[in-house]
């Protein structure tokens, strides 16, 4: 029994530091990996992985599909591999495919994450491409901005967005009041006025995720202040602007520390919430909504320093593992031409313009609200500044919001707090 | 045993072979056991013992997406543990994850104790209702959580029956107030994790011989006396085995947090396993993500060898 046993461990040892020392290589190994279906020659077929996270509508689907099939046609000898995720799964999978070097070829990412992953090596530089792009100069500032790390260019902006006041008409007139509010005051009189027992004034998310962070940084900037400069009097009275709204006035429901975009769009499409703050991408859910029949969009109400917000949007981005990035940014050009892509991009996908020679095309007008939200577009604000540890900063962000809301700190400790995390977030100089 | 007896009956006709050919059948036999062996070994490698081996590496690197798996790393020896014992969001998180799991077992165990009792009874529609309490486990946490995510909402139906009843005049916004969230969360794990440990403990009852309970009925024992004297000892081994699972559970629970409230409001909900999640993929630490989910491993282990040590309790118990 002694000797088999001994036996059974010095299997078992070896076994082991089979399997461990297999693992580390193959796993080792996996960066040099070539990856399959992606020839580098010019000559055979080559095949384009793709990934986006448009798939949650039909207009959005369809668009970007359209768009596939046409390169494909004209494009004869390249293949283009689609995959649409849920937003959140993206960047899951997305982060998977950069740790085990599998990234996509080509891949619509949120702008605002662009100069975190850039900087943790996800995405290929792309300037020795768009430096001699004669269409890189009609980009508006802000737009590329988003994409520019150091003065290299991760991403081709195609689809940009920001968030507006949208307000139900009927309550208004229940209500009696005529416009919608225009400035921080009037916000916070008609939210007052527009809330009873079955209805909130106001709803905005503040949340614990990026989605709190994009809301409370319009409030900064409409109050004057910035993350560099938190803890002074503007970002205080932000703060206290919105814990007023939602712990003084009640007006808007404590829910929102939990509500999402899309919480917050079913609130005001069943009639819960009079108004609310949110962007285009919910355009769908509000129109076909059965129940508020007569609403309207409107720009921010100012603050002392006017109304910007956050510019949204997406950009064609590299991934690190495309071995044929020439063949990736043929697409991208293609894409970037506006006969190609114009149409859809604007309706399929509720964009609006990002450049200059787009202004007045045909297309750009897919919806009722594109004015007004055109007009807020041209006030939004770039995050890339933030640097490339932004999103340890939009955590500081968020905790702070939800420190004042619930009641665990009073603006300007939690202000003070935050700017001890933010400023060494923040890029030097 | 086996195999030794094996080997000797054919090193007998063997003799009469070549010995180079000996030597091949003998290093043969002995490779066997190996073989046996190596499937196991195999897969407890490649998803054991190298993940946890990494992530031990891991915690003690700044690691990026980037070179996360392969390429330079750069060593920080210990400096992502002295920044999570430096995070006063990662004292609360301890915190609340030792709340959350200690009281949440607690009253499970209780609760699951009695049901357990009561459906051990032979009744009509025993077995149909026993059944029934393990629809919530079928359900996928993602969906249960985004239920409760509605009911516990300000506008909520938890409210509105609290309000019909006259229990309470304003409405609780019960997942976005510091004071109530991590009960909230509770109730929910409760909500979980009972039919869970009344299955654990129904299966214990059902071992229990009847002819004991009848053997004290008829000595006069009341109920209370014949389950202190005869069921609880003979089930304490159970009890021991479902409680450490519990914990183990509900300590690495992840899913039912994240998707009710992110950690939040204000971090008031916020344990180990999402501070993990958030260090790790939200914020790109991956080195401070891999120390904090060290210590849930080693809390985890350590409830491990609890569960192992109970279950060779129970084993020579019965």
């Amino acid at each position: 029994m002694g000797q088999l046993s001994r036996h059974r461990s010095h299997a078992l040892a070896v076994a082991l530091f089979v399997v461990v020392v297999t693992a580390l290589a193959a796993c080792g190994g996996g960066g040099n990996d070539t990856k399959s279906g992606t020839t580098a020659g010019k000559a055979g077929p080559t095949t384009i992985t793709w990934w986006d996270y448009f798939g949650y509508s039909d207009a959005g689907n369809q668009a970007i599909n359209g768009m596939i099939a046409a390169y494909e046609k004209s494009h004869p000898g390249v293949t283009i591999k689609r995959t649409s995720y849920a937003y959140p799964d993206f960047f899951t999978k997305f982060n998977q495919t950069v740790a085990t070097n599998h990234t996509p070829d080509i891949a619509a990412m949120d702008a605002g994450q662009i100069p975190s992953y850039a900087a943790q090596g996800a995405l290929q530089d792309m300037s020795r491409y768009t430096s001699s792009w004669p269409t890189t100069k009609q980009f508006f500032p802000q737009v590329i901005q988003q994409v520019t790390v150091d003065g290299k260019t991760y991403g081709v902006p195609f689809r940009s967005n920001s968030i507006v006041l949208w307000y139900n008409k009927d309550a208004f007139k229940a209500a009696g009041i005529a416009n919608a509010p225009t400035t921080w005051d009037e916000l916070r009189a008609d939210a007052k006025k527009l809330t009873n027992a079955n209805q909130s004034g106001i709803c905005f998310p503040a949340t614990k995720d990026e989605t709190g962070t994009f809301m409370f940084l319009s409030f900064l900037w409409q109050s004057g202040s910035d993350l560099g400069k938190i803890g002074d009097p503007g970002s205080v009275n932000a703060l206290n602007y919105v814990n007023t709204l939602v712990n003084v006035d009640k007006s808007a429901p404590k829910s929102v520390l939990q509500w999402t975009w899309d919480d917050i769009a079913a609130q005001f499409t069943s009639g819960k919430c009079a108004t609310m703050i949110n962007g285009p991408w919910v355009y769908q859910a509000v129109d076909t909504g059965k129940k508020v029949k007569h609403w309207g969009v409107a720009k921010l109400p100012a603050g002392a320093a006017g109304s910007p917000a956050p510019l949204g949007g997406e950009a064609w981005v590299i991934g690190k593992s495309a071995k044929n990035p020439d063949a990736v940014w043929k697409l991208i050009e293609w894409l970037g031409d506006n006969q190609n892509s114009f149409k859809p991009i604007m309706a399929g996908l509720q964009s609006f313009i990002v450049r200059k020679d787009q202004q007045g095309l045909d297309g750009a007008n897919w919806s009722s609200i594109v004015p007004v939200v055109s007009d807020q577009v041209k006030v939004a604000r770039s995050r890339a500044g933030y640097g490339t540890k932004y999103n340890q900063i939009s955590t500081a962000v968020q905790d702070m919001e939800q420190s004042v809301l619930t009641g665990q700190a009073p603006a300007k400790d939690a202000a003070s707090q935050a700017a001890g995390q933010i400023k060494p977030l923040l890029p030097q100089g | 045993m086996a195999s030794g007896l094996a080997v000797r009956e054919r090193t007998r006709w063997g003799g009469e072979r070549r010995p180079i050919a000996v030597r091949l059948r003998r290093a043969r036999n002995a490779a066997v056991p190996y073989l046996f062996v190596a499937p196991v070994v195999l897969f407890l490698g490649a998803l054991l013992i190298y993940p946890v081996v990494l992530n031990i590496l891991m915690s003690f690197q700044d690691r990026e997406l980037g070179n996360l798996i392969s390429g330079p790393v750069k060593w920080v020896g210990t400096q992502n543990y002295s920044a999570i014992f430096h995070d006063p969001v990662f004292k609360s998180a301890v915190i609340h994850s030792v709340l959350y799991t200690a009281v949440s077992v607690a009253i499970q165990l209780v609760i699951a104790m009695v049901l357990a009792l009561f459906y051990s009874r032979h009744f009509r529609g025993a077995r149909l209702f026993r059944s029934l309490f393990l629809v919530s486990y079928a359900i996928p946490i993602v969906v249960s959580a985004q239920v409760f995510k509605w009911l516990l909402d300000g506008r909520g139906m938890v409210n509105s029956v609290l309000h019909t009843l006259h229990l309470q005049s304003q409405p609780h916004y019960w997942l976005s107030d510091t004071k109530y969230a991590l009960g909230a969360v509770i109730l929910v794990q409760l909500w979980l994790g009972i039919p869970f440990t009344m299955v654990n403990l129904l299966a214990g009852l059902s071992s229990i011989p009847s002819e004991l309970h009848e053997a004290a009925a008829i000595d006069g024992a009341n109920a209370w006396r014949r389950f202190w004297d005869i069921t609880w000892p003979l089930l304490r081994p159970t009890v021991a085995a479902a409680t450490i699972l519990s914990l183990i559970f509900a300590f690495k629970n992840f899913d039912l947090i994240w998707i009710a409230t992110k950690g939040g409001p204000a971090n008031a909900t916020t344990t180990l396993p999402t501070l993990a999640y958030q260090t790790a993929f939200e914020q790109f630490l991956f080195g401070r993500g891999a120390a904090i989910l060290n210590l849930i491993f080693a809390a985890c282990f350590v409830l491990a060898l609890g569960y192992i040590w109970s279950l060779r309790r129970e084993e020579r118990i019965a």
